[in-house]
C-alpha cells in the first residue's frame, strides 16, 4: 500500500483494533494508539522529507474510482478516492503527523475516564485531518471535512469542562452552518463542471461566469472563515477551547483551525482567482481586524486558556491577511505561519494543561511566582510565549515578518494597522507570563507544585526543536512550498492582468462539456 | 503610583535577604542565611527559602562567562587591527554565516560584517562588557540566580554583537529584539518582588511600539531598494535619489519609521519612560545594557543608514529636536531625584538626547564619539553607584548616605572621575564629546540656534545634578544608622573595573580632539576613522545644505563657554549640597508642585497611564463583554434558540439531540441545493 493511503487508513485501523480491546485494558489501548500515531508520524514525516519542492505537481498521487454521482439527464460525475500532496499541503501533513503522538502523550495526564473511547476518537480524528489535507477529490474532501467534526464533538461533550454542553452546541452549530453552505457550493460546483477532481476543478472553475464564481467562492469561504475562525465568526472558539480537554485544544489549535486557512488557499484562492482578487480587500481587512480584535479580546481575559484561545483569533488573522495578499512573501508567510501557530499555540495549550492538572484552575489570579517552584515550566512557557510574540530566532517571527511584508506590498494601509499586532501581542502574552510566573508566591497551594516530569518535557521537546529550526533555518520548510506558491502567484498575476483588461478571467482551458446546459 | 523611594527600599530589603551571601563566604547557608534575614524587616517570608544558594556547578558560571567575554574582546581587537591594516581601500570584511529567509523575491542572509563603524561598537561592547562581567562576579555573589544572571548577560552580549555586525537590516533586527529580550529578562531578574517583572514588561512593550515602527520602515526599504542589505541601501541611496527625486517622500517616511524604532530602543521622547523603570534590574545590568550599549542601538542604526537620514534635512531637524527636548526634560528630572540610580538613569536618557541632537545636525561621528565616551563614564558611574549600593547594604536613597568618601575611597575617587567627565569638566572625555556636538549644532545656524540653547541649558543642568549626586553621596554628614551597619569598600573584582573605566573616562577624549588643538595633537581621529561610513551621508547633506565649519575664534569661545558653564554649575551644586540635604528639602517645601512635576518627569508617565494604558484596558474589557459577549454571541445564541424552538414545534422531529437537528438541516439544505441545480 502506498504511503498516502496508509496515512489515512492506518489510524482508522488502529481505531478498529482499539475498539475491540476490553474496556479495562487501558494500557493496551494507550499502547496501540501511541504505536499507531508514531507509525503515522514516521510515515508522514518521511513523505514530507521525500517531497520535491521544485515541482508544483501533485506528488504521491493515489487514484481509485469510488462511485458515480448521478447528475440528471443520464450523465454522472465520477467520484474518486484521490489523494496527493503538493507545496500547499506538505507542511500541514508534517504538522498533523507530528502532533499526533504528542497529543496522545499529553492525554496521560488528563484522560482517565472512558480512555478507550477517547483513543478511538483520537485516531479517527487523525484520519480525518490527514484526509482533509490529502484529498484531491472535492467529495472526498467534504467527507473528511465532516468526519473531523464528529470526534471533536464527542471530545468536547464527554471530556469537556463545566460548560461543555453550551460550548459543544455552539461549536457544532457554527461549523455545521459553515459546512452546509459549503455543501451547497460543492454541489453547485460539481454539477456545473461535471467533475469532482480538484486538479480539473482548479483548471476549469475560472471559466464559469464571474457571478457564479463569486457565489461559489463565498459559499466555500464562509465555511472556511468560520473554521479559521476569522472575526466576526470566532465566538465559538474561546468557548470550545476553554471547555475542551488539553488534547482536544491542542488538536483544535494545532490542526483543525488550519483546515480553514488551508481550504481558503486550496479552494477559494486557487480555484477562483478572479473572485479571490475581488474579495481580497475584504479578506485582508478581516485578517487585520482579527489581529487587533483578537488581541484586545485576549487582553480582557482572566482565564489563561481562554486568553490563548483569543490569541489564536489574532494569530490566524495574520495567516488570513498573508494568504490574500497574493504576494510571494505573503503566501509563504501564510503557509509557514499555519505551522508556526500550530507549534506555538499547541505548546501553550500543552503547558496550560500541565498546570491545570496540578492546580485545577486556569484563573490567572490563582497563580503568581510559580517560576520559583517550577523553573522548567517557566522555561518552556517563556519559550512558547516568545515564539508566539514573534521573537526573531524563533518560528513566529519568520512567518509574521513574511506576512506583514507581503501584505504591505499589496495593501500598505491594512498591513500598517496589522503591524500594531506585534505590540498588542506582547501586551497580553507578557501579562499572562508575569501573572503566572512572576511576583511573590501568594497562594499557599502553589508552593507545593511539582515541576514538569520527564514525559511532559519529552513530549514538548520536538515542538521546541522545530520552533528553533524554523526560526533559524526556515528555508528547510519554505523551499518545499516554492514551486506551488510560485505557480499560484503567477496565476494570480495573470488573473489580475486579465481582470484589468476587462476579461472575466483567463479561460485557457476548454471545458469538456458545455458548462451551462439550459 | 508607588513612591519610587519606597520601591527602592523594597529592593533594598529584597537584596538584604541575600546580604549574608557576600563577604568571605560564597553561599548563604545556615547561620549566614539567618544573618541575612536580619535585614529583612519587611516580613516577606515567601521566597526566603530560595535565598539559600546551592553550591555546585553554578559557581562555574562566572569564570566561564568572563572567559567568553575575554576571548570575544581579544577577537574583536584582532579584527579591528586587521581592519586597520587593510588601509583606505578595503574598509570592511565580511563572513557570511547562512541564508536565513528566502522571501521568494530576495533572500535575507545572516552575515557578519565588520567595518569602521562596527569596529568601534564591538570594542565598546566587548571591552566595557568584559569589565562589567568581572564586576558582576562580586556584585551578584550569593544571589540565587547567579548562574542564570551570567547566562542572560552573555546572551545579551551575543545579541548586541549580532546587532552591530549584521549585514542586513533584518539581521540587525534579530540583535535588536535579542537585546530587548535580555533587557526584559534582566530588568525582571528579581521577579519575586513583582515590580521588577512589571518594569521588564513595560520595557518590552514600549520597545515593541518602536519595533512596529521599525518593521514598517523595513517594508518601505524593501519597497524602495528591493533588499535589506545595509551596505547596498546606504551605498546606492544617493544614486537612486538623483535618478528619481520623487522618492524623497518615501525615503522620509522610511527614515521616520526607523527613527521611531530608535526612539523606543534609545529611550527618546515619546518612548523614554521605560528606561527609568528599568533600574529595577541589578546595577551591572543598568551599566551595561541601560547605559553603555543597548540604549545606544538607535544611534548606531541612524549612523549605519546615515544617507537615508541625511537625504532629508527636515527629518534631521526633527531628530535633533527630539534629541534636544529629551536631553532637556530628562536633565530637569535628574535634578531632583533621590535614588542614585534614578539620577543616572535620567542622565542617561539626557545624554542619549545629546547623541540624537548630534545626529540631527548630520554630525554622525560626533554622535559615535559621545556614544563611546558616555559608555566609559556612564558605565563607570553606574558601577560606582553599584559599589556604593553594595557597600551601603543595598541602600539607594542618597538622603540616607553622606560622607562615604571616608569608607570607600577607591569608589569615591573613580566616581569623581566619572562625575567630572559626565559634567564636562575641561580635558576629560565628556568635555570634548559634548563640546563637539554643541559646536556642530551652533554651526548649523537658523533653527538650530534654539537647539543649541537647549543643549547649553542641559549642559548646565548636567553639571548641577552630577555634583549634587557627588556631594550628597560622598560628602556631608553621615545620614545612615551606623549602629545597624558599617559601609565598606567593595572587593577588588569590583574596584578594578572601576579603575580601568576611570582611565578610559579620562583618556577617551583623545578619540577626537577639537580642530583648534591641531597644533598640539592629532585631531578628529574618530571622524577620519569613520569617514568611509559617514561620507555618503555627509556628501548628501552638503549637496542641499552646504558645509558648516566654525571659525577658530568661535570655536575657542564655545569651548571656553562650555568649560565655564560646567565648572560654574558643578561648583554651585557642590557647595549647596555638600553640607547635607537641607537644600533639597527647601526645594520641595518652597514649591512642592514644581518639585513633584520635575520628580515625575513632567508627569509624562502618568499621562500615558491615564490616556493610553487605562483606555486600552477599558476598551479591551468592553470589546470582550459588549461586542463579543452581547452583540455577536447574542446574535448566535438567538439564532440557535430560534432554530431549536421552531424545531421543537415540529414534535415528531424534535428528539432533543443536536445530531438529529444537524442531520435534518443538512438533508433539507442538500435537497434545496439539488433542486436548484436541477431546475436551471
Amino acid at each position: 500500500m502506498d504511503s498516502l493511503t496508509l496515512l489515512v487508513f492506518l489510524p482508522l485501523l488502529g481505531a478498529l483494533v482499539v475498539a475491540f480491546t476490553p474496556r479495562e485494558a487501558v494500557a493496551l489501548q494507550r499502547g496501540i494508539t501511541l504505536a499507531t500515531l508514531l507509525a503515522v508520524c514516521f510515515i508522514g514525516l518521511q513523505v514530507c522529507l521525500d517531497f520535491d519542492g521544485s515541482s508544483a505537481a501533485y506528488q504521491h498521487v493515489v487514484d481509485i474510482p469510488w462511485f458515480a454521482l448521478p447528475s440528471g439527464g443520464g450523465s454522472s460525475v465520477p467520484v474518486h478516492f484521490r489523494l496527493g500532496i503538493d507545496g500547499l499541503s506538505v507542511l500541514m501533513i508534517g504538522l498533523t503527523a507530528l502532533l499526533g503522538p504528542i497529543v496522545m502523550l499529553s492525554t496521560w495526564g488528563h484522560i482517565t475516564t472512558r480512555v478507550k473511547e477517547f483513543m478511538v476518537w483520537l485516531l479517527i480524528m487523525q484520519s480525518g485531518m490527514l484526509g482533509v489535507f490529502l484529498a484531491l477529490d472535492l467529495v472526498l474532501f467534504y467527507v473528511f471535512w465532516e468526519i473531523t467534526l464528529v470526534p471533536l464533538y464527542f471530545m468536547l461533550g464527554i471530556w469537556g469542562g463545566e460548560r461543555r454542553l453550551y460550548a459543544t452546541i455552539k461549536f457544532f452549530l457554527y461549523t455545521l452552518a459553515g459546512s452546509l453552505v459549503m455543501m451547497v457550493g460543492v454541489i453547485l460546483l460539481i454539477y456545473q463542471l461535471k467533475t469532482a477532481d480538484v486538479a480539473k476543478l482548479t483548471e476549469y472553475a475560472s471559466s464559469l461566469d464571474s457571478t457564479r464564481q463569486t457565489w461559489i467562492f463565498w459559499a466555500f469561504a464562509l465555511a472556511f472563515l468560520i473554521k479559521v475562525p476569522a472575526m466576526p465568526f470566532h465566538t465559538w472558539l474561546p468557548d470550545a477551547h476553554t471547555e475542551a480537554p488539553t488534547s482536544g485544544s491542542v488538536i483544535l489549535a494545532g490542526v483543525l483551525l488550519k483546515m480553514g486557512t488551508y481550504g481558503l488557499l486550496r479552494f477559494c484562492i486557487a480555484m477562483f482567482p478572479a473572485a479571490a482578487i475581488q474579495a481580497a480587500p475584504i479578506m485582508m481587512v478581516l485578517g487585520a481586524a482579527g489581529i487587533v480584535y483578537g488581541a484586545f479580546l485576549a487582553m480582557a481575559q482572566f482565564d489563561v486558556k481562554r486568553l490563548v484561545a483569543c490569541s489564536s483569533v489574532s494569530h490566524l488573522g495574520y495567516v488570513l491577511m498573508g494568504l490574500f495578499a497574493f504576494t510571494q512573501a505573503g503566501l509563504r508567510g501564510g503557509v509557514l505561519q499555519m505551522v508556526n501557530h500550530g507549534l506555538s499555540t499547541g505548546l501553550l495549550f500543552l503547558l496550560i494543561g500541565m498546570i491545570y492538572e496540578r492546580r485545577h484552575t486556569r484563573m490567572l489570579d490563582q497563580y503568581g511566582g510559580i517560576a520559583s517552584v517550577m523553573p522548567l515550566f517557566a522555561l518552556f512557557f517563556t519559550l512558547a510565549v516568545l515564539s508566539s510574540v514573534g521573537l526573531p530566532g524563533l518560528n513566529g517571527f519568520v512567518g509574521e515578518y513574511l506576512i506583514l511584508l507581503g501584505s504591505f506590498q499589496s495593501q500598505p494601509w491594512i498591513a500598517g494597522v496589522a503591524v500594531t499586532g506585534v505590540i498588542f501581542g506582547a501586551i497580553y502574552l507578557l501579562m499572562a507570563t508575569r501573572k503566572l510566573l512572576y511576583g511573590p508566591l501568594v497562594h499557599a497551594e502553589n508552593k507545593r507544585l511539582s515541576d514538569l516530569n520527564l514525559r511532559e518535557v519529552g513530549l514538548m521537546v520536538p515542538i521546541v526543536v522545530l520552533c528553533f529550526w524554523i526560526g533559524f533555518a526556515p528555508n528547510t520548510f519554505l523551499s518545499r512550498t516554492d514551486a506551488s506558491i510560485d505557480a499560484l502567484v503567477k496565476r494570480m498575476q495573470e488573473t489580475r492582468v486579465a481582470l484589468a483588461a476587462g476579461a472575466h478571467a483567463p479561460s485557457t482551458a476548454a471545458l469538456p462539456t458545455e458548462p451551462d446546459r439550459r | 503610583m508607588r513612591h519610587p523611594a519606597l520601591l527602592d527600599a523594597a529592593l533594598a530589603r529584597r537584596l538584604g535577604a541575600q546580604a549574608g551571601g557576600h563577604g568571605d563566604h560564597g553561599h548563604a547557608h545556615g547561620g549566614h542565611a539567618d544573618h541575612g534575614h536580619a535585614h529583612d524587616d519587611a516580613g516577606h517570608s515567601g521566597h526566603d527559602e530560595h535565598a539559600a544558594v546551592e553550591p555546585g556547578i553554578g559557581g562555574l558560571a562566572y569564570p566561564v562567562a568572563v572567559l567568553a567575554m575575554l576571548v570575544s574582546f581579544v577577537l574583536s581587537l584582532a579584527a579591528v587591527v586587521k581592519l586597520g591594516s587593510l588601509g583606505e581601500h578595503a574598509v570592511s570584511f565580511e563572513s557570511p554565516v547562512w541564508h536565513w529567509i528566502d522571501t521568494g523575491v530576495f533572500s535575507i542572509d545572516i552575515s557578519m560584517v565588520i567595518d569602521r563603524l562596527s569596529s568601534v561598537m564591538v570594542l565598546i561592547i566587548t571591552g566595557v562588557g568584559l569589565l562589567i562581567h568581572v564586576y558582576s562576579g562580586g556584585y551578584m555573589k550569593g544571589d540565587p540566580g547567579y548562574a542564570k544572571f551570567f547566562a542572560y548577560l552573555n546572551l545579551f552580549v551575543f545579541a548586541m554583537l549580532m546587532l552591530v555586525l549584521s549585514s542586513s537590516l533584518l539581521g540587525l533586527f534579530v540583535g535588536w529584539e535579542g537585546v530587548g529580550l535580555c533587557s526584559y529578562l534582566l530588568i525582571g531578574f528579581w521577579y519575586e518582588k513583582g515590580w521588577p517583572a512589571e518594569a521588564g514588561q513595560k520595557a518590552f512593550v514600549m520597545n515593541r511600539i518602536g519595533d512596529a515602527s521599525f518593521l514598517i520602515g523595513s517594508f518601505l526599504l524593501v519597497h524602495l531598494f528591493g533588499t535589506l542589505d545595509l551596505s547596498d541601501i546606504a551605498g546606492s541611496l544617493a544614486e537612486k535619489l538623483a535618478a528619481n527625486p520623487g522618492m524623497q517622500l518615501e525615503l522620509f517616511f522610511a527614515g521616520l519609521c526607523l527613527f521611531g524604532g530608535a526612539c523606543g530602543k534609545s529611550a527618546q521622547i515619546p518612548l523614554f519612560t521605560w528606561l527609568p523603570d528599568a533600574m529595577a534590574g541589578p546595577t551591572p545590568v543598568s551599566a551595561l545594557i541601560h547605559a553603555a550599549t543597548m540604549v545606544t542601538a538607535g544611534v548606531y542604526l541612524v549612523v549605519r543608514l546615515n544617507p537615508l537620514f541625511a537625504a532629508n534635512p527636515n527629518l534631521l531637524f526633527l531628530i535633533g529636536t527630539v534629541g534636544a527636548l529629551t536631553a532637556f526634560v530628562a536633565g530637569t528630572t535628574a535634578l531632583v531625584q533621590r535614588d542614585i540610580k534614578k539620577v543616572l538613569a535620567y542622565s542617561t536618557v539626557s545624554q542619549l538626547g545629546y547623541m540624537f541632537l548630534a545626529l540631527g545636525t548630520g554630525a554622525f561621528s560626533s554622535a559615535i564619539f559621545h556614544l563611546a565616551t558616555h559608555a566609559f563614564f556612564k558605565a563607570l558611574l553606574f558601577l560606582g553607584a553599584g559599589s556604593v549600593i553594595h557597600g551601603m547594604h543595598h541602600e539607594q536613597d542618597m538622603h540616607k548616605m553622606g560622607n562615604l568618601r571616608k569608607y570607600m575611597p577607591q569608589t569615591f575617587l573613580t566616581f569623581l572621575v566619572g562625575a567630572a567627565a559626565l559634567s564636562g569638566l575641561p580635558l576629560l572625555s565628556g568635555f570634548f564629546s559634548k563640546d563637539e556636538i554643541l559646536g556642530h549644532v551652533y554651526a548649523q545656524g537658523g533653527g538650530y540656534y534654539v537647539l543649541w540653547g537647549i543643549g547649553i541649558l542641559t549642559a548646565a543642568m548636567t553639571a548641577f545634578y552630577t555634583w549634587r549626586m557627588v556631594a550628597l553621596t560622598f560628602f556631608g554628614p553621615e545620614r545612615f544608622d551606623k549602629k545597624h551597619f558599617q559601609p565598606h569598600e567593595s572587593p577588588l573584582s569590583m574596584t578594578l573595573p572601576l579603575l580601568l573605566l576611570a582611565a578610559l573616562a579620562i583618556l577617551g577624549g583623545a578619540l577626537s580632539f577639537p580642530p583648534v588643538f591641531e597644533h598640539f595633537v592629532r585631531v578628529e581621529y574618530l571622524r577620519d576613522w569613520l569617514a568611509p561610513v559617514t561620507d555618503a551621508g555627509t556628501r548628501l547633506l552638503e549637496e542641499h545644505a552646504g558645509a558648516h565649519e566654525l571659525e577658530h575664534t568661535t570655536e575657542w569661545i564655545l569651548l571656553g563657554l562650555g568649560a565655564l558653564i560646567a565648572l560654574g554649575f558643578a561648583h554651585t551644586a557642590f557647595h549647596r549640597f555638600k553640607s547635607g540635604i537641607a537644600t533639597d528639602e527647601a526645594t520641595f517645601q518652597r514649591s512642592p508642585l514644581r518639585a513633584r512635576f520635575l520628580f515625575e518627569a513632567w508627569g509624562i508617565d502618568k499621562a500615558y497611564t491615564l490616556l493610553v494604558v487605562q483606555p486600552v484596558r477599558v476598551l479591551a474589557l468592553m470589546i470582550a463583554a459588549v461586542v463579543d459577549g452581547t452583540l455577536i454571541d447574542g446574535f448566535v445564541n438567538g439564532a440557535a434558540q430560534a432554530a431549536l424552538s421552531s424545531a421543537a414545534r415540529v414534535r415528531t422531529m424534535a428528539s432533543g439531540r443536536i445530531a438529529t437537528y444537524g442531520l435534518w438541516m443538512g438533508a433539507v439544505t442538500a435537497l434545496i441545493a439539488i433542486l436548484l441545480v436541477w431546475n436551471r
